[in-house]
């Protein structure tokens, strides 16, 4: 078993750490990662609490494959209940602190209460400190994280910048200077604790059962299954890759969601952000390596990824590869999610445009768009606004049919009007719109299945949904396009006992049903699970999307077939039956 | 005949060092599987097509002369 068996328990307000086991149907039912942290929530937190209140917990959990050789394991899930949409969040972050957190001895860490003054963690196997993080409240992650490695020496650092300490929507967490937890406000979460940064060091390690059977077996997948075609893609280009893709597709969020493709496209792609990258660089254990480090004078970041490069890129019509890279360092620095930082700003050109209100910023305007982080950060003039996100924006101010987000995320780069899917994989996502839980595009405007019709699609968006929660929660990085038959082989190896892939497409399932029912006990059914109107009234101009869009009756088809295929009713409540089918 | 060929990501490992390049192909017809099969590239390798800028599936004939885009198989996001 590569369970540690035991979860760090830390108290900010009594200042206690505890160790406790873990809970060992749970981790069965669940796995770890995604499905166990959000069952460790939907348990021990009280409906209805302020997700900044100290009644919140913020979960670090690892997952059976952590800290193994296993291809792509490197991940952890980072949980809560949401700042930003009130929904249940995990949030996943690459990089080496999931295993440094095993070899500690911890499958998870639960934080809970609030710091009476900024503090920060440090775990160093059985020893665990709340040391004050006075002198580093205020100072962004970079400058965090080299302070806590001059004192603390070799450590994997997870911190906030100035948009958590100010409790930010759109706050993420940071580790190793250019990884981030970004969604959902995760690291308003952390702010609202008064907790800085968390510190890990481990020395330990973890037993497989059978080492030799187990290296045989992984060299083997690692060769049929991993240095393939399908997933080298991530090194040889990274996610930059799907500027050209999404562009020659006609589904390159652009202006704020107005077109769907970009004049200055190539001035952003691939070969652009190759024009100025230094290295490739990898999360722990990982053969494939998607990142791009790149350098820029003295401007340095991993990155910009895809995400990056369509909203704070051809959404905000920047087309200057420069001025994204630096504006993606800064929101790294000040730990803003630059999915909901570029829809914020590109919103904000978007209604000055239109004459709604005068934000000061139009598209394509570089000098003022550099200005945006630093603004949004310290919610400082018009960045107090755009610091609230697009939804709060609009209802502030007007403009909410083209708020272009889903029960108050952001959405990401993929136009919903010309692959259908994604729309409704947006709309049914667990923490609001969001490309991680399903990502049809792929399949839809990139592959062979027709976007534009809503048969089949609720099918699709449940497989997809059902076979990320448990690769989330197994863990495996999204970027490792492996079945559940090869998961259930590799897991297999880890836990000592036979998993199917049957059982892990019900971990699955049940996985997104708990989110669900999390969310349904806060309120949220069908209501909640449409798109800006936007998406269902205005036609695409441009490109193969060319008057385009997603015809709302064939979006209530597709969101009707989704729930009866889900078990869920009319009004998307989880039915007693699938409760009961799935031991919820 | 001969197209213009531009091989995206891993694909580039089929194809010339230096892209795009003049590629041969047959008297018609001659289809997009033809040429992917001309330079050993799996279809299950493949997304989407291009030619001339066009979205293209890989029955699209090939008369001589066009620009073609060939993207990889993606997954992720």
């Amino acid at each position: 078993m590569t369970y540690t068996g035991k979860i760090l328990r830390v108290n900010l307000s009594t200042g206690k750490a505890q160790p406790e086991p873990l809970n060992e149907k749970w981790a069965r039912d669940y796995l770890g990662g995604k499905g166990l942290s959000i069952k460790y929530l939907y348990e021990e937190l009280e409906p209805g609490i302020d997700p900044l209140s100290e009644a919140n917990k913020l979960i670090l959990m690892t997952g059976p494959t952590t800290g193994t050789i296993v291809p792509n394991s490197g991940k952890l899930a980072v949980a809560a209940k949401s700042p930003a949409t009130g929904t249940i969040l995990d949030c996943s972050i690459g990089g080496y602190f999931a295993p440094e957190l095993k070899y500690a001895g911890y499958d998870a860490v639960i934080i809970e209460g609030k710091a009476k003054t900024p503090v920060y963690l440090y775990i160093e196997d059985e020893k665990v400190e709340l040391r004050s993080a006075g002198d580093l409240w205020g100072k962004g992650a970079h400058e965090t994280e080299h302070i806590i490695a001059e004192t603390l020496g070799d450590v994997i650092t997870m911190v906030i910048g100035q948009a958590g300490e100010n409790l930010l929507p759109m706050a993420c967490i940071s580790s190793e200077l250019y990884r981030q937890a970004g969604r959902g406000g995760i690291g308003a979460v952390m702010g609202s604790k008064n907790l800085k940064a968390i510190a890990v060091r481990g020395t330990g390690g973890i037993k497989i059962p059978n080492i030799r059977k187990f290296s045989a077996a992984l060299n083997k997948i690692k060769r049929e299954d991993t240095m393939t075609d399908d997933n080298m893609w991530t090194y040889s280009d990274g996610t930059p890759m799907l500027v050209d893709l999404c562009h020659d597709s006609g589904i390159l969020p652009t202006r704020n969601f107005q077109e769907g493709t970009f004049e200055d496209y190539k001035k952003i792609n691939s070969d652009a952000v190759k024009g100025v990258l230094k290295a490739k660089k990898a999360c722990f254990a990982c053969p494939l390596g998607c990142s791009n480090y790149v350098e820029k004078g003295d401007t340095r970041v991993e990155g910009p990824e895809y995400e990056t490069l369509a909203l704070c890129g051809s959404n905000c019509a920047i087309g200057d590869i420069e001025a994204i890279i630096e504006f993606n360092r800064l929101c790294d620095d000040y730990c803003l999610d630059t999915i909901s930082a570029g829809n914020s700003v590109a919103f904000a050109m978007e209604l000055t445009e239109k004459g709604i209100y005068d934000f000061g910023i139009h598209f394509g305007e570089v000098d003022k768009y550099l200005e945006m982080p630093g603004l949004i950060a310290r919610k400082e003039g018009v960045g107090a606004e755009l610091a609230a996100g697009v939804r709060a924006m609009a209802e502030k101010y007007g403009g909410m049919d083209f708020a272009m987000q889903v029960k108050g995320l952001e959405m990401p780069g993929y136009e919903p009007r010309g692959s259908w899917a994604m729309g409704l994989a947006y709309g049914t996502a667990d923490r609001g719109a969001c490309h991680m839980r399903a990502w049809p595009t792929a399949v839809e405007a990139f592959g062979d299945i027709d976007p534009y019709t809503s048969e089949g699609k609720a099918k699709l968006v449940i497989g997809m949904q059902d076979d990320n929660s448990v690769k989330f929660s197994a863990i495996f990085c999204d970027f490792w396009a492996l079945s559940t038959e090869r998961m259930a082989e590799i897991l297999s190896l880890l836990l000592e006992r036979e998993v199917t892939a049957t059982e892990l497409t019900t971990i699955g399932e049940r996985t997104y049903n708990l989110a669900r029912l999390f969310n349904e006990r806060e309120g949220f059914n069908r209501k909640d699970d449409y798109l800006p109107e936007r998406i269902f009234s205005e036609k695409l101009p441009t490109g193969t999307t060319a008057g385009k869009l997603l015809p709302r009756e064939e979006y209530e088809k597709m969101l009707t077939d989704y729930y009866q295929l889900r078990g869920w009713d009319e009004n998307g409540i989880i039915t007693e039956a699938k409760k009961k089918e799935l031991h919820l | 005949m001969f197209v213009k060929l531009q091989l995206k990501g891993p694909l580039k490992k089929y194809g010339q060092s230096v892209e795009p390049f003049d590629c041969e192909i047959a008297a018609e017809p001659c289809t997009v599987r033809d040429l992917l099969q001309k330079l050993s590239i799996p279809t299950s390798s493949t997304s989407f097509v291009l030619i001339d800028g066009n979205k293209a599936d890989l029955t699209a004939t090939l008369r001589g002369g066009e620009m073609v885009v060939i993207n990889p198989r993606v997954a992720g996001g």
